[in-house]
């Protein structure tokens, strides 16, 4: 009888242990899943930036494709900047010699940033060509090539 | 008979000593599990609805940078390549995508894309746009062709 009456309750608090131990168990998994939200979240912007600073890199570079070295326009301008959906760009150009441009685009979204840099090198290149109407000719041609 | 004594005694506890005891603990078990059993359930259920729904999140950032890494490996290339709407193929087919393009302002020649994935997923349909810009200008020839003797022997040239 003794035995039998130290029981008392017992169910009770093996169902409440029980409790706990699935409660932790909820808990942990939920903590799991704010977890991998999160790193969905950082994978979400990391990638948004991502092309959001190449689109700044795309930008500086097509506008040099109309400019020579001896008329480039960012001395005067300044920076480029734009907005895209996923976040904003400022691109800042740096004339590094005679015929090399440093670009430098920084993406922005919330406190994530990402840089993204290249040289754009301005090549000329020297052809003869004698099979012409005229005796011969030469041609330049020039362009600009992006070196990430 | 070892087995009868020992439910007799038990029965004879419960009678004499512990009446109801079980049921009333049995009672406040089952209040117990109504009351904290209810969101726990729910918070498992919900844990793994929330792990399918994050693995189809991941498949759906990765899918849309692979189109657009194609994309644009492509569109240096060949210029005319468009992207337009579209389905993954399987074993993504519950996948698709939207394009636009609008050109950028105070540009010639640069466009920006939006490339927008949607699909459906435990929480509802849910979409992830990635913007990228693209120049037509870097496919087209820019040299700038000057033509000028080579050599002064010859005289200027007329061209």
């Amino acid at each position: 009888m003794v035995h039998l009456a130290s029981k008392k309750g017992s169910t009770l608090v093996i169902i409440l242990a029980l409790i706990g131990v699935f409660s932790i168990l909820g808990v942990s998994l939920l903590m799991s899943n704010s977890q991998t939200d999160k790193e969905r979240k950082f994978i979400i912007n990391q990638q948004q930036l991502y092309y959001v600073a190449e689109a700044g890199l795309t930008h500086a570079f097509h506008k040099l494709k109309t400019h020579t070295p001896s008329d480039l326009w960012f001395e005067e301008e300044g920076k480029i900047s734009a907005k895209l959906d996923s976040g904003s760009y400022d691109v800042t150009l740096v004339l590094v010699d005679k015929n090399s441009v440093e670009i430098k685009s920084t993406a922005t979204l919330g406190k994530s940033k990402i840089t993204r840099t290249a040289t754009a090198k301005f090549l000329e290149d020297r052809r003869i060509t004698l099979n012409t109407p005229f005796l011969c000719q030469e041609e330049i041609s020039r362009q600009w090539v992006l070196n990430f | 008979m070892f087995t009868v004594f020992f439910f007799y005694d038990i029965i004879f506890f419960m009678k004499i000593k512990n009446r109801g005891m079980s049921l009333v603990e049995l009672m406040i078990t089952l209040v117990i599990l109504v009351i904290a059993g209810g969101p726990i359930i729910y918070m498992f259920i919900m844990s793994s609805k929330g792990v399918a729904v994050e693995a189809d999140f991941f498949k759906g950032i990765y899918l849309t940078q692979q189109l657009v890494e194609d994309y644009l490996s492509e569109v240096y290339v060949n210029p005319k390549v468009v992207l337009t709407d579209g389905k993954f193929k399987e074993p993504f087919e519950d996948y698709s995508y939207t394009v636009k393009y609008e050109e950028v302002e105070n540009e010639d020649l640069l466009y920006k894309v939006t490339v927008t994935t949607s699909w459906k997923s435990g929480i509802g349909s849910i979409k992830y746009p990635v913007s990228f810009l693209i120049s037509k200008r870097y496919s087209l020839t820019i040299e700038n062709k000057t033509h000028t003797a080579w050599d002064e022997e010859y005289g200027p040239l007329g061209f």
